[in-house]
């Protein structure tokens, strides 16, 4: 169905959403992303995902309190919707399945 | 101060990207680049911020760029057009102002336009004009080096000499011949005598007859169409004779073309061309330099420079003697298409035009147009202010700015396109005008022209975007809430722009007077310099037959002053002959203008003479010479007194030789641009008279019955010269005909000048207007509180005028600059001094006070009750 897929990207940056927890917003998302996975990530690309994950449904997001800060710009916190989490875990799944058709031994590395 | 991130970084996040990821992209930034600030300094940071900007560019953030267009704009436009039309009626005096203003200066502009199109056209028309080349002399020892003319050989020489020369034609002018054709007898004065290539060379058509054979006879003519109307009427004069009667003899002429009037844009001048095979004495004569213009056209692919290599070779082999008495003397080429706009040479068929001139016009014109905006600006600025409160409503509504800009430069292009309509109809009705004084005959035609409109268009353009754009950008500038809040007096904040533009008006205007009160100097200096001689009360008449009778007769009428016969009368540039004088034993040698003169000569016309005698002693066939002083300072001798008793020669004639008995004060033969040439008058000793016997009878008069004696002179020579045509004139006349082309100028400067500060002063009472529209409550509570007219008047007029007084100050280093190069271009010019600027200051001071004055005392008069009462 259109509209549920999530390519790479867009997954492994729902899952750090829901890492974050309550303080998920741009550049934590990125900075997680770059612990995580150990490669650079542009704040650009950040900011399309989460906006079209948003759009998608997977996302929702609030903006944080009003501040002095930064001339009363808010951050935008997202999380993780329930549609969201149960396409993460369908995808989970899905690989879940394809590991365990994969045939004892031919493969040297094991999963988990 | 902490570093911010990039301001344009941040503009251009906002212009590209949808307002609703705007927020939080630009908190993510700021915060990276604060990270960044700490971690890597303020560039990289920078950097790495417009790096990121830049990341963002993505069809996901982009803005829609047709989101805007749906807009209902036909409905704004139309109700731009509306407003403006309304503000146009409400301000009838202001609006008024602005067109009578613009239309006035477009209207110059475009006259500006005409007049150097029209300089410009000369002789554009004609075929090959870049490969024909009119001969010129070059004598680099004179103040004026080049000089047109030639002695009768030079063409046909030329053409044997210089294989690169494919044709050569010469155009001689026959001084004052008469034509005659059964009872009609006319003194003509354009009748050329030339090659019978003329026509293959330059490309004027005929009408009638074969270019190729018209002129290969003697004694065959070419007229112009309204020449053969003023002979022959409706009859057709092809192969009809005429009979001639001038300084190549007396003959009969054949008719063997009729050509077209010459156009007005050509520097040829003649009704008549007559082949030169009619001139039967064509002897070699090198000595004697006339008015015959010589012009060559050269073969395909050779250059000018070329043939101008070979002419000191060539002047050297035939003209020795000229290049022996003037060092570097040689023949010089000049394109005939470029004679009217840049020859350099004196001498011409007719007078030419000046570079210089069309700069000047050039730039004149722009000023106009300039003060014209200028008005235009401050008008519009100064209006705009009061409509403050429309524009803050308009942006509270929901403006956007360039909604207003558009309205404020539809407003401008409405009165722009007013405006030029207007100027079109002020040309039509200028036109003729101009024709009238530069003797021009410009057609309306021109306003058709593809050129003409499209520099019509981009003027409308410019205009309306010049005067509209500065305003509209100013008062769309204003914040909403200050135009509604405060209004007015945000607004003047620009009045420092507004002075400036005062200032520089009144700048132009001021250079432009004390430009015509230099010119009127000059004139009336021009005027009334002494040349020399007396010119005034000279009547010249033909000379007559049975001449001794005749002179009795006049003689013994008691108006008669005096009468001299002279070759040649003292003012006429195109009746030269330079001839070679030499000295005795000596080979100092001066070309100098020869004119043969009898007795009574030099007491007619009144001339100084400064050594020795001025009348002749010897018996008649002795020769005796009266030389000028610029003569005598070119044969070397110093002072007057010594010329005195020197023995020259004529033309290098060992028979016409003679002694100096009298040197005589430098009188102006020609312009005042020209310096005085060297001159040498003798009495005809040649017995035989076959030489020099076209002369002139000028009569000295003192009469208070002017017609009455004019009479009697024509009666006296009519009994003597039945059949003959009689014409006289005054020599007064003929020096102010000299003049006519600095008269034009003159002229139309002060046309021009009158125009330009006519709009300044527009300008200033539409602001004083505005001014005093603005302080009607001040005015109002000042005269409550007890202050005089004068008090209110002054207060109001001070500010003006010490804008219009920096304007003169700055005036003045300009004007003399541009003053002192025309005068320059005068060989004997007037000073100005302090006076002219003065008298100029002045002027323009109280024609705007008398200008500021209509509105200030109006206000100054008013009741305060009425200005008090509307709050």
């Amino acid at each position: 169905m259109k509209g549920t897929h999530i390519g790479e990207f867009e997954e492994l940056v729902l899952l750090v959403v829901g890492v974050l927890q309550s303080d998920a917003y741009g550049v934590a998302i990125k900075k997680e992303l770059e612990k995580q996975t150990g490669r650079s990530v542009s704040i650009g690309a950040v900011h399309a995902a989460t906006n079209r994950l948003e759009i998608k449904g997977f996302l929702d997001s609030h903006f944080s309190a009003l501040t002095r800060e930064r001339g009363g710009k808010r951050k935008k916190c997202y999380r993780v919707t329930l549609f969201g989490q149960q396409t993460l875990k369908n995808a989970m799944d899905t690989r879940s399945k394809l590991w365990g058709l994969i045939p004892e031994g031919s493969f040297v590395v094991k999963p988990g | 101060m902490k570093q911010q991130p990039p301001k344009y970084a941040q503009r251009l996040l906002r212009w590209f990207c949808q307002s609703q990821f705007l927020e939080e992209i630009e908190y993510d930034l700021d915060e990276l680049f604060e990270e960044n600030l700490k971690i890597s300094g303020a560039r990289l940071a920078r950097n790495l911020y417009w790096r990121d900007v830049f990341r963002h560019v993505k069809p996901f953030f982009l803005r829609n760029p047709f989101a805007y267009q749906r807009q209902n704009s036909t409905a704004m436009w139309s109700n731009y057009l509306k407003i403006a039309l309304r503000n146009f009626w409400r301000s009838k005096v202001i609006s008024s102002i602005n067109v009578l203003g613009l239309s006035l200066g477009l209207a110059c502009c475009l006259m500006v336009f005409f007049h150097i199109k029209d300089e410009l056209s000369y002789d554009q028309f004609l075929d090959n004009g870049d490969q024909i080349y009119r001969v010129l002399n070059k004598e680099p020892e004179r103040e004026r080096p080049y000089s047109a003319g030639g002695p009768i050989p030079l063409g046909p020489t030329l053409k044997e000499e210089f294989a690169g020369i494919r044709s050569a034609v010469r155009l001689w002018r026959d001084y004052q011949p008469t034509l005659t054709l059964g009872d009609k007898v006319f003194q003509e004065t354009n009748l050329i005598f030339t090659d019978q290539d003329f026509f293959e060379v330059i490309s004027f058509p005929l009408k009638q007859g074969n270019p190729k054979t018209a002129l290969d006879q003697p004694n065959t003519i070419v007229l112009t169409q309204s020449m053969a109307t003023k002979y022959f009427g409706k009859e057709d004069p092809m192969g009809k004779t005429i009979q001639y009667n001038g300084g190549r003899g007396k003959f009969d002429f054949l008719i063997t073309g009729v050509m077209d009037d010459l156009p007005h844009n050509t520097h040829f001048k003649f009704d008549f061309l007559a082949s030169f095979l009619s001139v039967k004495r064509q002897t070699d004569r090198w000595g004697s330099f006339k008015p015959i213009w010589t012009y060559v056209t050269l073969e395909e692919g050779v250059s000018p420079d070329d043939i101008r290599a070979g002419l000191p070779d060539f002047a050297a082999k035939y003209v020795p003697g000229r290049v022996r008495d003037h060092p570097g003397y040689s023949f010089d080429l000049e394109p005939l298409d470029e004679i009217y706009m840049s020859s350099k040479a004196v001498r011409n068929m007719r007078p030419l035009g000046d570079l210089r001139s069309i700069y000047v016009f050039g730039i004149v014109g722009i000023s106009i147009l300039l003060i014209a905006c200028i008005n235009f600006i401050n008008l519009s600025m100064a209006k705009s202010l009061a409509r403050a409160k429309e524009v803050g409503v308009r942006k509270t509504i929901g403006a956007r700015r360039q909604q207003l800009i558009g309205q404020f430069i539809t407003e401008s292009g409405l009165t722009v396109v007013l405006s030029l309509v207007l100027a079109v109809g002020l040309s039509i009705v200028f036109l003729p005008v101009y024709n009238d004084v530069t003797n021009k005959a410009i057609g309306l035609e021109g306003l058709l022209d593809l050129r003409f409109i499209s520099i019509g268009a981009s003027l409308l353009l410019g205009v309306s975007l010049l005067s509209g754009v500065y305003p509209a950008l100013f008062i769309s500038r204003m914040k909403a809430t200050d135009a509604l809040k405060k209004g007015i007096d945000k607004a003047s904040a620009n009045l420092g722009m507004r002075k400036v533009f005062v200032i520089f008006q009144f700048m132009i205007s001021a250079v432009l007077i004390i430009g015509i009160l230099v010119t009127k100097e000059q004139m009336t200096y021009m005027y009334s310099k002494p040349l020399g001689i007396d010119k005034e009360n000279v009547l010249v008449v033909p000379f007559s037959k049975e001449e001794k009778v005749f002179f009795s007769e006049l003689t013994a009428l008691p108006e008669v002053v005096s009468i001299g016969v002279s070759q040649r009368l003292p003012v006429n540039t195109l009746n030269y002959d330079g001839r070679t004088f030499s000295v005795e034993g000596s080979e100092t040698a001066v070309t100098a203008q020869s004119c043969v003169i009898d007795e009574d000569f030099v007491e007619t016309y009144d001339i100084e003479i400064v050594a020795g005698r001025n009348h002749f002693k010897g018996p008649p066939s002795q020769w005796e010479f009266l030389i000028n002083e610029s003569a005598a300072k070119n044969f070397g001798w110093g002072t007057p007194e010594n010329a005195l008793g020197k023995t020259i020669f004529f033309s290098r004639s060992d028979s016409m030789i003679g002694p100096v008995i009298g040197v005589f004060k430098d009188y102006h033969l020609e312009s005042l641009h020209e310096v005085i040439p060297p001159m040498i008058m003798f009495r005809n000793a040649l017995q035989n008279g076959r030489s020099f016997q076209r002369v002139f009878t000028s009569v000295k008069f003192k009469t208070e019955d002017l017609p009455g004696f004019l009479n009697k002179v024509e009666d006296r020579w009519k009994s003597h010269n039945a059949g003959s045509p009689y014409f006289s004139f005054f020599i007064d006349d003929s020096f102010d005909q000299l003049h006519d082309a600095d008269h034009r100028f003159a002229t139309i400067f002060n046309y021009v000048t009158f125009i330009a500060l006519f709009i300044a002063c527009l300008g200033l009472l539409g602001l004083s207007m505005l001014t005093v529209d603005q302080k009607t409550k001040e005015i109002g509570i000042r005269k409550a509180l007890g202050a005089s007219v004068l008090n209110v008047t002054t207060l109001l007029s001070k500010g003006f005028l010490k804008l219009i007084l920096v304007g003169l100050i700055l005036a003045s280093p300009v004007a003399y600059y541009l003053m002192d190069g025309w005068l320059n271009s005068f060989s004997y010019r007037t000073d100005f001094g302090i006076d002219r600027f003065l008298l100029a200051f002045v002027l323009t001071l109280l024609v705007s006070l008398l200008t500021i004055s209509f509105q200030t005392i109006k206000a100054a008069l008013g009741n305060p009750v009425n200005s008090l009462r509307d709050e």
